[in-house]
């Protein structure tokens, strides 16, 4: 192999096409039948205790940089991200066992999983499981076309509200303004999530990490253009849907 | 339905329910006189066409309901023109022989199953929001007004896949996909998922529930029909089928039986649930033409529909055996189906003309290079990697020196 487990690998053999079809069904995954099903310490968190579950996602991870920040930043969390492509995913899995052979002791609440997380949430997550899911700088999908394969939208918004706690965030960032307009639009129009306000929004430590620890992050730093970036929390008691507002709900 | 028309029955009264108007439609008639009210009989039938353009107006699925606040029976058809129709039939008139759709709506994709749904008003007073909901091709559940042809909300989607079915059933919209997931969703407040049924490992065919029970049942690819607490979320029994893929599975209203249907097979399986807690055959029969759906009308009786000469039969269940009866609804219409020699498909599965396969399996296609060599185990990568750094360093040299 390229880089032998336990050093860290070299971005170059791992770069991979930014874009892809997240609704295609020509890649093949394996997935488990029910979230029962997984044994999470069995090759992500070997060194914890069993039962372990994740409860902050980091969703299309890309080269690693916030899943890594988080670990160090949230110590009493466990975090997995989540890539599609195979060699970012690779990448990642070497930087995570690089990293916990450098710093003993840290990191082990870090790992990497590859996986469709469009389709396949459900499989892998019980209801109300997650804490925190974070969407960093995802795939703009700029043709009305491909609108559907956004991250965010409303159908799969429900599906994050499903996973998450009553009172846990999705963060979002971007540096395409269209997009977070997108994310606002449809974070707003859904019942399940209340936007934070600025003043909430800074009181929080991830929001900086998410700023600055990942590599698209850094990338958009260097070219001096805006980040766009909201907080959602989700909400415990669900709005009454009734006759008279079903159609406009 | 049955092929492209559809039909309405009350005891021995049959009523066309027409196409809406297109340029291409020939005029239909329908049949007969008119009676009392038979609420359940509503079939769903697809066709597997022999050519390659499906008729239009090819009857994709039905749903019929009456609701308690007024005295009307609304049936929905949806046709592969990817229209729904809704009629509406006053229960204290006679039946006439045919009737144009009182609302059509246009739906983004062809609808593959129905079910009438009720949203109770803000004060207990006013009447309850009546709509039908919609599965389609895509994975969307729509709600659709029932008399406004432009009102329609997408309630909720299974990404990237097929809704296979859909029941409402207190409080809970069940819908299930070709993704082997049956998602629970409360309703009207559809934006709330309270669980998900997993255990399926292939793509589920048919599900039906039995309401009063909290008890659902479903039939996959995976070869076995599976019956689900959906309160709870737990499989309650398993049944592995032995006659070939399960299109069908429809469940009595006290949740004792459940009967299956298969793909290519005559012979029907009578399951019991020995009061909900394990599927187990009890009895089979065999029915003179392929049976494509079927339906519990109450706790012992059932309707199947079916290819020619019959078209429809009536079975009652007898403690461990099965008995034919013809009412004078199958009567009734098989004699309106014989008139107009309706040809019933074969199957009610879709199969891909191109590739054979059906449409409901996932296509698996392994892009590029071969999965056994991944791409970071190709070490002569780091050879060639050193090979271009050495060029491109003695370039840089020499545009330095000159």
């Amino acid at each position: 192999p390229i880089t032998a487990e336990g050093d860290y690998p070299q971005k170059k053999f791992y770069r991979s096409r930014a874009h892809c079809n997240p609704l295609s069904h020509n890649d093949t995954f394996d997935y488990p039948l029910a979230p029962s099903d997984i044994d999470w310490t069995e090759s992500n968190y070997p060194d914890l205790a069993k039962g372990t579950v994740p409860d902050v996602l980091d969703i299309g991870c890309g080269f690693g940089g916030l899943t890594l920040a988080l670990a160090t930043l949230l110590p009493d969390n466990i975090i997995l991200g989540m890539e599609i492509r195979a060699k970012v995913n690779e990448y990642v899995r070497l930087r995570v066992v690089a990293s916990r052979k450098e710093h003993p002791g840290s990191y082990q609440n870090a790992s990497v999983l590859r996986t469709n997380s469009m389709k396949y949430l459900p499989n892998y997550f019980s209801k109300q499981s997650t804490k925190k899911l974070f969407f960093c700088f995802p795939d703009p999908h700029f043709k009305r076309k491909n609108h559907g394969r956004r991250i965010i939208s409303d159908r799969l918004l429900t599906e994050y509200a499903y996973i998450l706690k009553p009172g846990g965030h999705l963060y979002c960032i971007t540096d395409v303004k269209e997009l977070h307009e997108w994310h606002l639009q449809k974070c707003d129009a859904h019942p399940m999530f209340r936007k934070l306000s600025d003043e909430e929004m800074s009181n929080d430590p991830c929001v900086a990490a998410m700023k600055s620890e990942t590599e698209e992050g850094k990338k958009v730093e260097r070219a001096g253009t805006a980040k766009y970036y909201a907080v959602y929390e989700r909400m415990s008691e669900p709005p009454k849907v009734t006759a008279e507002n079903f159609f406009i709900a | 339905g049955l092929n492209d028309c559809a039909f309405v029955v009350r005891d021995a009264a049959v009523c066309e329910l027409l196409a809406p108007p297109q340029s291409d439609q020939s005029p239909s008639n329908g049949a007969s006189m008119a009676k009392l009210p038979n609420d359940n009989n509503d079939k769903a039938t697809k066709q597997k066409h022999e050519t390659n353009i499906p008729n239009p107006n090819q009857i994709q699925a039905v749903a019929i309901a009456s609701f308690s606040d007024n005295n009307q029976v609304w049936c929905a058809v949806s046709r592969y023109n990817k229209t729904l129709s809704i009629y509406r039939i006053a229960t204290s008139e006679t039946l006439s022989a045919s009737i144009s759709p009182m609302t059509v709506h246009k739906t983004v994709k062809r609808v593959l199953c129905l079910a009438f749904a009720s949203v109770p008003s803000e004060n207990s007073s006013s009447p309850p929001l009546h709509v039908v909901i919609s599965g389609d091709l895509i994975g969307d559940a729509t709600a659709h007004s029932l008399s406004d042809a432009s009102r329609s909300r997408v309630l909720l989607g299974h990404t990237a896949s097929m809704l296979t079915g859909l029941n409402v059933a207190n409080h809970h919209l069940l819908t299930c996909d070709r993704d082997e997931k049956i998602r629970v969703s409360s309703f009207p407040q559809t934006f709330v998922i309270e669980g998900y049924l997993l255990g399926h490992e292939a793509f589920i065919t048919s599900m039906d529930v039995a309401r009063h029970f909290c008890v659902c049942v479903s039939c996959s690819g995976d070869a076995t029909v599976r019956l689900w607490n959906y309160k709870d979320y737990q499989e309650l029994g398993r049944f592995h089928t032995t006659r070939g893929l399960a299109t069908r599975v429809a469940i009595s209203p006290s949740g004792h039986h459940v009967v299956v249907l298969y793909d290519q097979s005559r012979t029907v399986d009578v399951l019991t649930t020995n009061g909900g807690t394990c599927l187990e055959l009890l009895t089979s029969f065999e029915c003179k033409s392929q049976p494509l759906s079927v339906k519990f009308v109450s706790d012992e009786c059932m309707l199947v529909l079916k290819g020619e000469a019959e078209y429809m039969v009536e079975v009652k269940l007898d403690k461990k055996s099965t008995l034919f009866n013809d009412s004078r609804t199958v009567l009734a219409i098989r004699q309106v189906a014989c008139s107009r020699n309706i040809v019933m498909p074969t199957s009610i599965l879709e199969t891909d003309e191109r590739t054979g396969q059906l449409k409901l399996e996932k296509e698996a296609e392994s892009r590029g290079a071969k999965a056994d060599v991944l791409p970071w185990m190709k070490s002569d990568r780091i050879q060639t990697a050193k090979e271009a750094s050495k060029r491109r360093d003695k370039r840089r040299r020499k545009n330095d020196d000159f």
